[in-house]
């Protein structure tokens, strides 16, 4: 991957040189912080317990749900080594739920002040009790793997987006509703505290665009020439949030998902269907050059597709690159690659109720990521988006493996002010190759238009008037 | 016997532990009172557990009440690690004529 970096340097770096916009010097990390008092130790773990037995109550009292239905013996069988699994639960449960559970202990521990890494643990012993002590059923392998990776990426997003809302200068109370939704550990340990808690982070620059509109789409059975699903025209609204942008000199780089973007999507309301990829920086260096400026290194990857059919969803960590390049005046092509390894992901749909059975195939695999950015501020910003997931089924037979694509090209153009209309277009594929389901060849089109909203004319771009 | 007398008063200092340079945030005074209220409905739930005519839900009664019991217990905890205590010092003396135990409230 770095002598590909290297190569895309070396290729930029040929072009003619055109100076960024703002010739600033880059900003120093900032100190590492302090050691805290150990209640900011405890209060989290604590947090992290009172939720386990809430929901662990909800599911008994509300719900009544088998799994709940903990004793002695369950929790001595699930001690058992040998006892670990891969569940068959819901598609939802396993690739969102868990990942949101995971994102609440964490932001337990990031709004007390600990570190990303601290959290992380946190994250990781919090699945770690619940799966062992708070379900009957047997310690799923899948749960620990997305709960640790896809909770602390997703609620790092989170606790750095709230932060921003907090600090908004819009109404206050706006933002702490705003911030509350996002990160309510925070909003409650903001007011536990004594003293605020030591951010060890700081507020970097952001673009956010958020869209509503309608969207439409069709899944086709290539082999058989057969329709398989159709979404008909429903309402859609999204969200994308970029968040220090390594072309902005303002953004530092102090710790992990100092660099991160989330695009987030839902559409309603005849057929709910949700769609969540965070990429984030977890440790990288920036570089420089008259032509272009731009960030490296480790990123973490996590991504929640649920389109029918052509679905995917995977945790993972790679290397990467985003940089910004002006190959024209008032022209900007911003670019990154991602290349993940993926110990746990989740794809397609089997022609099984899942009620019944997993409706989908499990197995480590591997994450593509390319995106193209062009823009001309206040005029318009074009992007071409291409990402693929390999699951192989490795974990539980059949034996054979998913291949999903997803080429996303889309438009926005401002028409006035900070407002903007959008289209976009995504042309999905999957490809499954299982010796016990046979060969499937799947075709997806899905279509948007939207109004947006963008928080700023120039989509993000620093230092254009 | 003057153990035992020491023991007492302690044990009354004790009893009138409190939090005394300011009161504790509101926020974790709400902790308080959530966890007393989750408490008091765990012990509901375990009290509708017993209960003849929910006898299908008997299990998950009893564990979920256990449950919100404990989460209860969790609040309470929290609030108390955010509070700040101010305990009686304690000293001990002794001497050829005897050993003794000196308590002393340092509250007003």
């Amino acid at each position: 991957m770095s002598a590909r970096v290297a190569a895309v340097l070396l290729v930029l770096c040929a072009t003619p040189a055109f100076a960024q916009d703002d010739d600033r010097p880059l900003r120093a990390p900032e100190p590492a912080p302090q050691i805290l008092p150990w209640p900011h130790y405890a209060v989290p773990a604590l947090e992290g317990l009172t939720m386990h037995f809430m929901l662990l109550a909800f599911s008994n009292v509300v719900t009544r749900m088998p799994f709940a239905e903990i004793s002695g013996a369950t929790i001595a069988h699930n001690l058992q080594l040998g006892a670990w699994t891969f569940d068959v639960d819901y598609y939802l449960t396993n690739q969102f739920g868990h990942p949101y559970q995971g994102a609440l202990t964490f932001n337990a521990a990031r709004s007390s002040g600990l570190s990303f890494w601290w959290s992380a643990i946190y994250a990781t012993l919090g699945s770690l009790t619940w799966e062992l002590f708070f379900e009957a059923e047997p310690p799923s392998m899948n749960d620990q793997i997305t709960t640790s990776i896809g909770g602390s990426l997703l609620g790092e997003a989170l606790h750095r987006s709230a932060l921003q809302l907090r600090q908004t200068d819009g109404p206050r109370w706006l933002g702490l509703i705003g911030a509350t939704l996002l990160d309510p550990l925070g909003t409650i340990n903001g007011g536990l505290f004594e003293e605020p808690p030591i951010e060890d982070v700081t507020l970097d620059p952001i673009f956010v665009r958020w869209q509503a509109g309608a969207t439409a789409g069709a899944v086709v059975d290539v082999s058989n020439e057969v329709l398989r699903d159709r979404m008909r025209p429903q309402a859609l609204i999204s969200v994308l949030l970029i968040s220090g942008a390594p072309w902005d000199s303002r953004s530092t780089y102090d710790s992990p998902l100092s660099y991160f973007d989330l695009r987030a999507d839902l559409a309603f309301p005849s057929k709910v269907v949700g769609n969540v990829f965070i990429r984030g920086l977890l440790v990288g260096t920036r570089f420089e050059t008259q032509t272009v400026r731009g960030v490296w290194g480790l990123f973490g990857d996590y991504d929640y597709a649920a389109p029918a059919i052509v679905r995917a969803s995977a945790v993972g960590l790679g290397p990467g690159v985003i940089f910004q390049v002006r190959p024209a005046p008032m022209l900007y092509l911003q670019t990154g690659a991602l290349l993940g390894a993926s110990p746990f992901g989740a794809a397609g749909q089997l022609d099984v109720s899942p009620d019944l059975a997993r409706d989908y195939h499990v197995g480590p695999g591997m994450q593509a990521l390319v995106d193209f950015r062009l823009v001309r501020p206040h005029w318009f910003q074009i992007e071409l988006v291409l990402r693929h997931w390999l699951v192989v089924g490795a974990y539980t037979p059949p034996n054979g493996f998913e291949a999903i694509t997803y080429l996303t090209l889309g438009a926005n153009v401002p028409v006035w002010r900070w407002l903007g209309i959008g289209a976009e277009a995504t042309l999905s594929d999957r490809r499954a190759r299982f010796s016990g389901d046979g060969n499937t060849h799947d075709t997806g089109l899905a279509l948007r238009l939207t109004v947006s909203v963008n928080s700023d004319p120039h989509f993000g771009i620093q230092g254009v008037p | 016997m003057q153990t035992v007398t020491a023991l007492v008063v302690v044990a009354m200092l004790g009893a009138d532990l409190r939090p005394v340079d300011r009161p504790a945030r509101p926020a974790v005074q709400a902790a308080a009172f959530v966890g007393a209220g989750f408490l008091t409905a765990g012990v509901a739930f375990e009290i509708a557990a017993s209960d003849r005519t929910l006898a299908q839900y008997a299990v998950s009664n009893t564990i979920g009440g256990i449950a919100l019991m404990a989460a209860g217990l969790c609040f309470i905890t929290i609030a108390a690690v955010l509070t700040t205590w101010h305990f009686p010092s304690l000293s001990v003396w002794a001497t050829a004529g005897g050993a003794g135990l000196v308590v002393s409230a340092p509250w007003p």
